[in-house]
């Protein structure tokens, strides 16, 4: 429990950090920090895993252990057009989950997904698939994360 | 009891290759150069969808009179590879196994260090020592 | 158990085994038959071409056996075979050589009989097996001298004509010729039995292949024949084959047991399979294969066994791939193809062989093969394998190029027969053939089983090749690995060329399937091999061509661009490898190669390598190129594979490259712009540079500026030498495309790690576009060109693109004058090349002498351009220098090398009338802010009274001032003078300059000469070229007019102008102030000069009046206040009408420096003006009826009353208005005391004071009064007239409060007052000039002066 208040916190010192004095909209950093993050991070997590078939595989793996080892919690739901698109949805993202539903706090919303956009693009990336990740959040503290794999 | 072990990236860089005998140090680069071939095959057997080759550990790549080459493969494609003596009969397979998974720890504690850069040579001194000890055989 | 029964039953076997293997054998082999074909005699195979490849096409005959069925005959013709492996035709049946064909050239009777001879030779020595035998001899053509009539089937129309033009040539007889037989001229010897077949040298041998068909058919049908009789023997009495090192161990062993029948039977029934399938029928031998399999494994005979199962496979393989027949020839035409493609070029993709395409003709493996094979060919090693190799290669040369299938499109032939043959055969298989994944295994299995026997290697090895060839037809590449690497364990004793053969198939092999990096490693083995210690001959060149072709399994090129651009592979094995190719090269004696793959190593591998490794490799490379020097051309190798270039092009390392602009002073310009008249600065550097940063905005590589033809131009490069050690570079220049350009070669010495600056120049021959692309460098004796786009991790654009103008001349400026020390700090001071620097009192005048030396042979300067440019402004700049334009045009053009020359005309221009602040005369502040205009009351009335006002007066020289309160106090406000002085004076043009150049300091005047010239194409192109002569200036100060006044002079006509003129310079100075009065001035003294001065006319009044009136009129009203203070038209007039009039001349005495002093700018006070011009007011007074004379005595006597009439007369053009005539009588008690209260002595009847409203020109009033004196004495009387404005009641300025005196008129008439015209006229008002607002003060003087006497 209490490693989890201080992930909580830091997430949230690294969201000021990143975004204070007034470079409001750059997410930019954030997002790299979680890419690097996740990078390293997947080496570690996929130690005692098998080797994955397939990207639905990997992307399975995310949605579950990847979800649960940082998040305490699995994705609600994973869902995929087979053409290298993958929507995934958590219902109650755990850095959404302190925030008071309403739509003055939505518009923040996007602080708090940067950094888990990056990592989660970050472990793809180092799993060998090159992705593009994309968050929305309609109603907090739901949140949708957009796996765009770019094949090439 | 192990000649040489080698960590190779995606790309098949070298990434850190230590040897038990300098002298030799060259000669065994070659021989685990020679070997990325079989794991690459190895690799992409999986995508074929081989049941057996699930596992990261790829096995015997390929022996010669004085060596024995195994191969290990990450999730992350990086490649391990040990060279250990044919004469050794003593060393089993799993004990192979078994210095593979270590050398994957460490591994990963050392790509995990955020002084490390991926895709980079490394070099730490902790990482070292640690897989000398692995090499002597006492972990 | 059973392995160790074999080994024990093969010890001690001396029998001969199999010299060698034969790497070429494929799994399909064993259905061959085997044709040993032979090139006999002395002559190269080439020129038999034809004909042996018209006897390998035949490689596959369908017959009709007895049955009716047609069998698939299928020939393998091999080169060579040693004897004893005939030896072997027991146990595999298809080893035996069962044909012979030779084929040989001769010349003459003697030659035949060799061939002959050679043929008879090898059908005995093969005799034990061979079926049938043709011998192919190909003769000399016919000479046409013998006529024998004859048929021969082989005439050919090519030799027809032939023997057609050698007819023309002897006789004119044209019967159509026919040749005679070969074999008639010549004939074989008697105990030649073969047949022979007979050509013509140039004969296209038509109906070999039929010959060669029956010839094969022949083979076949005694095939059969034996393979009936086999098929018939009994099984009882068969008799025991044996291997060949069988044969000792069965010896004394009972025949007749069970077990040993069973194998006699098994081994029969082998020998059948394997006729059968030879004989073409699979189906059959499959099934035998089977039985004899099962047969001899219950026997435990492994060697057979291992026999019967490779036999399966080989059926099978027949039938499930029978592609692999094309595959052989395939691979040897693909070899040829594409030669010297890129190795790197596709390592992107994968190298698989994921399909039979890729297999065949993945670029390298062809590469590497062909180079083999030329290679071979060219240095002829007869080792028999390779030997046959380079006839194939010959073949696949020849055919390639009689356009036989290219790759691609067989293989993919290939393919679609694989899949095809895969499903459409399915149908028809066999039930017991072998599937596809069975194979591997058979052959694994009989791999084991061989390898029991120590004497069946060779067996062994090439059962694990025919495995591999199979594996990858079925493209499992990890089988393929498998079998390959199990070869190396065979220990089978061979010679160490057999070794690297045996590494150079398993190369080829791993090539096959992709494996590029374990070829590699074996190439690497194989090559080393050939150069390992002990081994007598050792052959570099295999060596180094080995290593050459293994680097692509090391992600290395031949082309150092490539693998920088690729960066990928392990850098020690390359280094180790490029190294050790080197040691090959320098072994070969091949010192251009060594130093170009040295080069190579440092330029791709320098990051790779410790600084250590850098300088060794370095130091390497020097000694090198000691024996053979690089350069940046490629290098061909005899088998024709290319070395590129390698250039050291980051070492020295270079850090930036810099095109250079031409020196200021030689930039060319434009001569005409559109907007020329925005000023001299047009063309100044900054606004250059600004132009510069747009186009780099722009377009990186295209330079802003100008080149000019046959000038010499600059480029600066920073270099780096990265080494730690001194590096000398020889001959850098630059590299250019496009204009010619010469480029002068530098040597530089860089010192370790020391950026250093190198400026290479070079001249462009031609105009238009030049492409800087780099530089050449010549270091540790590599030539190498360094271009821009190959200098990586740099921002450096590809190259740079300068424009090249026509020619321009070139002058060389000289003064008279001498050159100045200090730097101009003007504007564009860049331009300068020469100075000249002048010292000059104010007023003085030079002339400076200017040369112009036309430099260039050729260019005639024809445009010559000249714009002076200084920090004052313009019109006082034109004062100070005057140039005849004129003259200087007629001058030109300058010839080439001639030179002109033009005076420019200098005067110290300066402000004379300034007064001197109290700071520069060493005065204290008493009074010493006051000076300028002045009143001199004090004087005049001196003046008035000693009535010599035209002698010089001695004022007290400044240093005395001080202790004379008095004069100090006279003078007028400084800050007057200098508001006067701010309209007038000097001020800098630009902000630059010395702040204001009162004349009392020395004062610097820079100033440039700016020459733009052109001449030639250039002009007409538009260009010019501009450079500049520094002019510095010193003004001394001269003469000075401190403070002045006017004063009226005898004549009404004129006036006294009253100066202090402080001579201000270190001498004597005289001075000429009117034309024959002279004056001497010490240093530092001043004194005080009066000049006479006309008046200055009405007429000027009334017209400066009217234009200033005008301009009023042009203006707005509101600036009416603006006009009060400033458009002074009358005071203007005056100052220049004394500027115009007075000139005052000094000259300092005892040198010849003398100059003029103008009184430009002085200012004047409203009273001085009223002085300066003809007062507009004419006085007649009267006193007792009597005129009151110019100082006349006016005598009356106490209480009488006298008559004074004042008559005054308005002369000006437009009227006074607003006038006020005073009449005051006081005594002067001669001591500057006037007392004015005379109530109780003088009374006046009637008012003393009348105001006139407007006086109307040319109008008279007069006012007349009576006075009474009570008391005797001396009075005066003053009588003044003051015009007032109206508007300005406080209007009363301090000039107002003075009293003028005024000349007095003469006689006046009668007295009379008017009262007309007293209506103020507004209008007049409002057009009013400044003038007219001004208090101006006309008064009657002298003073009438009166003596009251007392009653006589």
């Amino acid at each position: 429990m209490s490693e989890e208040i201080v992930f909580d916190c830091l997430h949230a010192e690294i969201v000021n950090y990143c975004l204070g004095n007034n470079k409001e909209h750059d997410l930019a950093t954030l997002e790299y920090i979680g890419f690097t993050t996740g990078y390293r991070l997947i080496e570690r997590l996929t130690r005692d895993s098998s080797r994955f078939k397939d990207e639905l595989e990997t992307m399975k793996f995310i949605c579950t252990d990847f979800w649960t080892l940082i998040y305490k919690k699995q994705v609600d739901n994973l869902r995929t057009n087979n053409h290298g698109m993958y929507v995934v949805q958590d219902k109650a993202f755990r850095f959404l989950t302190r925030i008071s539903p309403g739509a003055k706090q939505l518009e923040h919303a996007p602080k708090f997904v940067a950094f888990t956009c990056g990592l989660v693009r970050g472990a793809l990336s180092n799993l060998g698939i090159n992705s593009t990740v994309t968050a929305d959040v309609q109603s907090i503290p739901a949140c949708r994360f957009h796996i765009e794999v770019n094949r090439n | 009891m192990a000649f040489c072990i080698a960590i190779i990236g995606k790309d098949n860089a070298p990434l850190y290759l230590v040897t038990s005998d300098v002298e030799k140090e060259l000669d065994l680069q070659y021989r685990v150069h020679a070997a990325l071939d079989v794991v690459e095959e190895k690799c992409q057997l999986l995508g074929k969808g081989a049941p057996e080759t699930k596992e990261l550990y790829l096995g015997l790549l390929y022996s010669t009179e004085t060596h024995k080459i195994y191969g290990f493969v990450t999730n992350s494609k990086i490649k391990f590879i040990i060279v250990i003596d044919s004469s050794n009969v003593a060393l089993r397979e799993n004990e192979v196994r078994a210095m593979f998974r270590n050398l994957h720890i460490l591994w990963n504690d050392a790509v995990c260090n955020p002084f490390y850069i991926p895709g980079e040579q490394l070099n730490s001194k902790k990482f070292d020592r640690a897989v000398q000890k692995l090499m002597s055989g006492n972990v | 158990m059973r392995a160790a029964v074999g080994l024990m039953l093969s010890h001690g076997s001396v029998e001969p085994v199999m010299s060698r293997p034969d790497y070429e054998q494929t799994a399909l082999h064993h259905g061959c038959l085997l044709v040993l074909l032979r090139g006999v005699g002395p002559s190269k195979p080439r020129t038999l071409q034809r004909a042996f490849e018209k006897v390998r096409r035949v490689n596959n005959i369908k017959v009709n056996d007895s049955s009716g069925a047609t069998r698939s005959v299928w020939v393998r013709y091999i080169h060579d075979h040693p004897v004893e492996h005939n030896d072997w035709g027991d146990f595999q049946s298809h080893r035996r050589v069962l044909g012979l064909i030779t084929i040989g050239k001769f010349e003459n009777q003697t030659e035949l009989n060799e061939l002959c001879r050679q043929h008879e030779s090898l059908k005995v020595r093969y005799g034990s097996t061979l079926y049938e035998t043709r011998a192919i001899f190909v003769g000399p053509e016919a000479d046409a001298s013998n006529h024998t009539d004859g048929v021969d089937g082989t005439v050919n129309a090519h030799a027809q004509q032939q023997e057609l033009e050698t007819i023309g040539e002897h006789c004119n007889d044209v019967s159509t010729p026919t040749k005679p037989r070969l074999q008639d001229e010549y004939t074989t010897p008697s105990n030649f039995k073969a047949q022979a077949f007979f050509y013509r040298e140039q004969d296209s041998c038509a109906d070999l292949e039929p010959r060669i068909c029956d010839f094969v058919n022949a083979l076949f049908w005694v095939l059969e024949s034996r393979r009936l009789e086999r098929a018939r023997e009994k099984p009882d009495k068969v008799s025991l084959l044996l291997a060949p090192f069988e044969k000792r161990d069965f010896v004394g062993l009972d025949m007749e047991s069970r077990n040993n029948r069973k194998r006699c039977v098994g081994r029969v029934m082998k020998n059948l399979a394997d006729l059968s399938l030879q004989a073409g029928l699979v189906e059959d031998s499959l099934s035998l294969y089977h039985n004899a399999n099962e047969t001899l494994r219950s026997v435990g005979d492994s060697l057979w066994v291992g026999a019967c199962e490779e036999g399966l496979c080989s059926a099978s393989a027949m039938l499930l791939y029978p592609q692999l027949h094309e595959m052989e020839t395939l691979h040897r035409n693909a070899s040829l193809q594409e030669a010297g493609t890129s190795p790197l070029r596709n390592m992107s993709e994968k190298w698989r062989a994921s399909d039979a395409t890729k297999k065949v003709n993945t670029p390298d493996a062809n590469n590497i093969s062909n180079n083999m094979l030329n290679n071979v060919a060219d240095t002829r090693i007869t080792s028999n394998s390779s030997s046959c190799s380079s006839v194939s290669s010959i073949l696949t040369t020849n055919s390639s190029a009689s356009g036989t299938p290219t790759t691609s499109s067989s293989s993919t032939s290939t393919i679609s027969a694989a899949t095809f043959g895969h499903q459409q055969r399915n149908g028809e298989l066999p039930g017991n053939i072998l599937k596809a994944e069975e194979i591997t295994n058979y052959y694994r299995k009989a791999i084991i089983n061989y390898s029991k026997y120590r004497h069946a290697a060779i067996i062994e090895t090439e059962a694990a090749l025919k495995a591999t060839r199979v594996c990858i037809e079925q493209n499992r590449p990890l089988d393929v690995a498998m079998f390959l690497q199990n070869i190396l364990y065979i220990n089978l004793s061979m010679t160490e060329a057999e070794r690297v053969k045996r590494f150079e198939i398993i190369t080829e092999l791993y090539q096959q399937i992709g494996y590029q990096r374990k070829a590699a490693f074996f190439q690497r083995l194989a090559a080393l091999k050939h150069v390992q210690q002990g081994s007598q001959a050792p052959d570099w060149n295999q060596s180094y061509r080995l290593m050459l072709c293994s680097f692509t399994g090391y992600l290395l090129s031949l082309d150092p661009l490539e693998v920088l651009e690729n960066a990928a592979g392990w850098p020690a094995l390359q280094i180790d490898l490029v190294q050790s190719l080197i040691t090959a090269a320098r072994r070969l004696g091949h010192s251009a190669l060594a130093t170009r793959h040295m080069t190579f190593l440092l330029q791709t591998q320098w990051d790779n390598m410790s600084s250590t490794e850098q300088s060794e490799m370095a130091v390497q490379l020097q000694n090198l190129s000691a024996q053979c020097e690089g350069s940046p051309v490629p290098l061909v190798l005899e088998n024709g594979t290319v070395i590129p270039p390698a250039n050291l092009t980051d070492l020295p390392y270079c850090m930036e490259l810099q095109v250079k602009d031409l020196p200021a002073h030689l930039r060319p310009q434009r001569i005409k712009i559109a907007k020329a008249d925005s000023g001299p600065f047009l063309f100044t550097p900054i606004h250059l540079n600004s132009l510069d940063r747009r186009d780099k905005k722009k377009e990186k590589n295209k330079i802003a500026f100008h080149w000019v033809q046959n000038d010499l131009s600059e480029v600066s490069v920073r270099l780096r030498n990265p080494l730690p050690f001194e590096l000398i570079i020889t001959d850098m220049r630059l590299l250019t495309n496009g204009v010619v350009f010469e480029s002068l070669p530098q040597t530089i010495i860089l010192q370790p790690h020391v950026p250093t600056n190198v400026s290479l120049h070079g001249t462009p021959i031609e105009t238009g576009q030049l492409d800087l692309q780099g530089y050449s460098t010549h270091t540790l004796g590599v030539k190498s060109n360094c271009r821009l786009k190959h200098m990586r991790g740099r921002s450096f654009p590809p190259n740079f693109l300068v424009d090249v103008i026509p020619a321009l001349p070139r002058i060389d400026v000289k003064t008279s004058l001498p050159q100045t020390a200090t730097f101009s700090n003007m504007n564009s001071a860049d331009i300068v090349v020469t100075s000249a620097s002048l010292t000059l009192y104010n007023g003085e005048s030079a002339s400076c002498t200017i040369t112009i030396t036309n430099e260039s042979s050729t260019l005639q300067v024809e445009h010559f351009e000249l714009n002076i440019n200084s920090n004052v402004d313009q019109e006082v700049q034109k004062k100070i220098f005057r140039i005849d334009e004129k003259d200087l045009q007629d001058k030109l053009p300058i010839a080439p090398l001639a030179s002109i020359s033009f005076v420019v005309h200098i005067y110290a221009e300066a402000d004379f009338v300034c007064p001197i602040p109290a700071a520069s005369l060493h005065s204290t502040a008493a009074g010493g802010g006051e000076y300028g205009p002045s009143s001199l009351t004090h004087y005049s009335s001196n003046l008035s009274t000693s009535g010599h006002a035209s002698l010089p007066s001695r004022v007290s020289s400044p240093q005395h001032r001080r202790i004379d309160p008095q004069c100090a106090s006279f003078r007028s406000t400084m800050s007057a003078a200098q508001h006067s002085l701010a309209t007038l004076s000097l001020q800098p043009a630009s902000g630059t300059g010395p702040p204001s150049i009162g004349s009392q300091y020395t004062q610097h005047i820079e100033a440039q000469l700016r020459i733009k010239y052109s001449g030639g194409e250039a002009l007409t192109a538009g260009y010019c070229r501009q450079c500049a002569v520094s002019f510095n200036l010193e003004l001394l100060p001269s003469a000075q007019i401190t403070s002045w006044d006017v004063l009226p002079a005898e004549i009404a006509s004129q006036f006294y102008l009253v100066l202090d003129i402080s001579n201000l310079t270190a001498q004597e100075m005289s001075l000429n102030y009117t034309h024959n009065k002279n004056i001497l001035i010490e240093a530092k003294e001043s004194c005080r000069v009066p000049i006479p001065v006309d008046r200055c006319s009405l007429e000027q009044v009334c017209a400066a009046r009217a234009a200033e009136y005008a301009e009023n009129m042009e203006r707005e009203l509101c600036f009416r206040t603006q006009l009060l203070s400033f458009s002074d038209a009358l005071s203007k007039l005056c100052s220049t009408h004394i500027a115009e009039r007075v000139k005052i001349n000094w000259l300092l005495t005892g040198t010849d420096i003398q100059g003029i002093a103008s009184l430009r700018g002085i200012v004047l006070t409203q009273a001085m003006i009223d002085l300066t011009t003809v007062s507009p007011l004419q006085w007649f007074i009267s006193f007792q009826d009597t005129p009151v004379q110019q100082h006349g005595e006016v005598v009356c006597v106490v209480g009488q009353h006298s008559m004074l009439s004042i008559k005054l007369c308005n002369q000006s053009l437009q009227p006074l208005t607003n006038l006020e005539l005073t009449i005051k009588f006081y005594q002067d008690y001669l001591n500057g005391i006037e007392n004015y209260n005379l109530e109780t002595r003088v009374a006046i009847s009637g008012p003393n004071i009348i105001s006139i409203p407007i006086l109307e020109k040319h109008e008279q009033t007069q006012h007349i009064c009576s006075v009474i004196f009570f008391t005797p004495g001396r009075f005066k009387t003053s009588i003044e007239c003051v015009s007032r404005p109206q508007i300005s009641t406080n209007a009363t300025n301090d000039a107002a409060l003075l009293t003028r005196s005024c000349p007095g008129a003469t006689n006046l008439g009668q007295l009379e007052t008017l009262a007309s015209s007293q209506q103020p006229h507004l209008n007049i008002m409002l057009e009013s000039s400044y003038d007219e607002q001004q208090t101006h003060v006309w008064k009657f003087i002298p003073p009438i002066e009166v003596t009251v006497v007392e009653q006589q």
